[in-house]
């Protein structure tokens, strides 16, 4: 597939239109156009908001005739799960079960906070029904295609934010990670992605799954934007510049081993060789019991996603997809004790990796999938050499880093031609910064980033 | 994955009946199946010793 030019991304463009030289209408008129012509190659769209984004962008142009400043994102278009509450519409988080319910009365914590740095929403993005899944197969709202390779997976759950960035359609998006949601689909999409620490960006107004593990975080197509989109989220008005204490030069960067070195693709093999050879890591860290980790993730989920679930499910189950039903029903007749005895692991293993980044490393470096995406047609990795489901075992080095809560940045590759590639960079608690610090290093120096294969569209 | 043992199908109806949930038939065999999942990730906790003083972790601890 033939490489084009790189669409602007979301700060580029708020420069053009702080400049005159574009106007807020223009962006978001072309950018609904494009998803309304263009996605219905990847179907990461599940519903446009035309009037509401244009009238915000009039009142963008407005304040600039009006020699006003503009915020930080004034005119900048974005999309968002279909789990985030938007204002005046109904939240389906991926299912029909919720399509009664009244609309929303406000948007979501973290929509409010880019709505006030003049970011535009203009879609809901597709996502694997109540986020349980990471294929983006939704039987409600249909399949969403990677756009580097339509007879391939998105990766999900959160599948449609990250191919409507990856394919251009968008300069950045939001989804949601409870275990590997936001790095997984950044990953086979090969674009950006970030996990914060778990509890840093407000979830009001997001569609729970599991609340010990649930984060939003933003996609984006270039770590700039990424990182604009998670400080403003986080509260910040201005972006604030990076802290010299954290250049990725002074961090000890360790990569995983272990879990994390078996059952890659070589392609993703020799991508984490050049990723860790590019940043002079020569150390290895195992985490203990990381198999123990990842069961703890999926058990944490299935019975608090099960619980949340299993009033409708006594009421409705019909209306559910029977994969997510029938996963759900499983979860919410978990023992009390498993369920204890993970949560009692979560305390255990997050003491453990607390303690790598005390005494040991400021970031980790391990793979976030297993290799390429998956065909669609073919919906297998291979795991211990035996060919197994990729819905089931997708998350195989995402779900055991959720568990203690750390922030994760996903990192596109671009040491290799094939699909698209990603790495988790993995930090302590509260330590995006240091995160921010190694991908600018890795973006700057060609060694990651966004590609855009010809079916992409510019905004 | 390992085959379903022959009395989950039973384990799961009486789970099912002790929080007043009535499965139907099409979905049994499914809940079956994500219960014999369920049930291989519990074994991996199983084996882990926690001491006394490991309490779950109710609340995040960055």
């Amino acid at each position: 597939m033939r490489d084009i030019p790189t669409p602007p991304g979301a700060l580029e463009l708020a420069a053009a239109i702080r400049a005159g030289e574009q106007t807020a209408r223009s962006v978001i008129e072309a950018t609904l156009e494009t998803l309304s012509t263009k996605d219905r190659a990847i179907h990461s769209v599940t519903h446009l908001f035309s009037d509401e984004a244009c009238r915000q962008a009039d009142a963008v142009d407005a304040l600039r005739k009006q020699g006003k400043t503009l915020p930080p994102l004034a005119g900048v278009p974005f999309g968002v799960k279909d789990l985030f509450d938007i204002a005046g519409h109904v939240t389906t988080a991926g299912s029909v079960v919720l399509r009664n319910n009244p609309p929303a009365k406000q948007d979501a914590a973290v929509v409010q906070r880019l709505r006030q740095a003049g970011a535009i929403p203009v879609a809901t993005l597709n996502m694997d029904e109540f986020a349980y899944g990471f294929a983006t197969q939704n039987a409600h709202y249909g399949t969403t295609l990677n756009p580097h390779d339509t007879s391939r997976m998105a990766g999900g759950s959160s599948g449609g934010s990250a191919a409507a960035v990856a394919a251009g359609f968008l300069p950045h998006s939001l989804g949601s990670d409870t275990n590997g949601s936001i790095r997984i689909p950044a990953s086979l999409c090969g674009v950006w992605g970030l996990k914060p620490t778990f509890g840093r960006l407000p979830r009001e107004g997001a569609y729970p799954f599991a609340a010990s593990l649930d984060v939003v975080g933003p996609f984006a197509r270039n770590v700039s934007d990424l990182a604009a989109s998670f400080y403003i989220m986080d509260g910040y008005d201005s972006i604030p510049e990076p802290s010299g204490a954290d250049s990725w030069e002074t961090l000890r960067i360790a990569r995983l081993e272990g879990w994390f070195a078996d059952n890659l693709s070589e392609p993703m093999a020799r991508a984490l060789e050049s990723i860790c050879a590019a940043l002079g890591v020569t150390r290895g860290i195992s985490l203990p019991e990381v198999a123990t980790a990842r069961a703890s993730s999926f058990l944490i989920t299935a019975a608090e996603g099960g619980n949340l679930h299993l009033p409708r499910l006594k009421e409705q189950a019909d209306a559910y997809d029977p994969a997510t039903r029938d996963r759900l029903l499983a979860g919410a007749m978990l023992p009390a004790d498993t369920y204890l005895r993970a949560q009692r692991f979560r305390s255990w293993f997050r003491d453990q990796i607390h303690a790598v980044f005390r005494n040991e490393a400021d970031v980790l470096i391990a793979p976030a999938v297993m290799g390429e995406a998956p065909r669609l047609d073919e919906p297998t990795v291979i795991v211990e050499g035996k060919e197994v489901s990729a819905r089931a075992n997708l998350g195989l080095f995402t779900q055991p880093l959720s568990l203690p809560g750390v922030p994760v940045l996903t990192v596109p590759v671009l040491v290799s031609e094939g699909l698209p590639l990603g790495l988790q960079l993995v930090a302590a608690p509260g330590c995006e910064e240091k995160l921010f610090s190694i991908a600018c290093h890795l973006e700057r120096a060609g060694l990651a980033g966004c590609r855009f294969p010809e079916m992409k569209a510019t905004v | 994955m390992k085959e379903s043992h022959p009395d989950t199908t039973l384990l799961v109806q009486a789970r099912a009946a002790a929080i007043g949930l009535d499965l139907s038939a099409c979905c049994l065999p499914g809940v079956v199946t994500n219960t014999d999942l369920l049930s291989q990730y519990a074994d991996l906790l199983n084996h882990h010793v926690f001491s006394d003083e490991c309490e779950p972790a109710f609340e995040y601890v960055p």
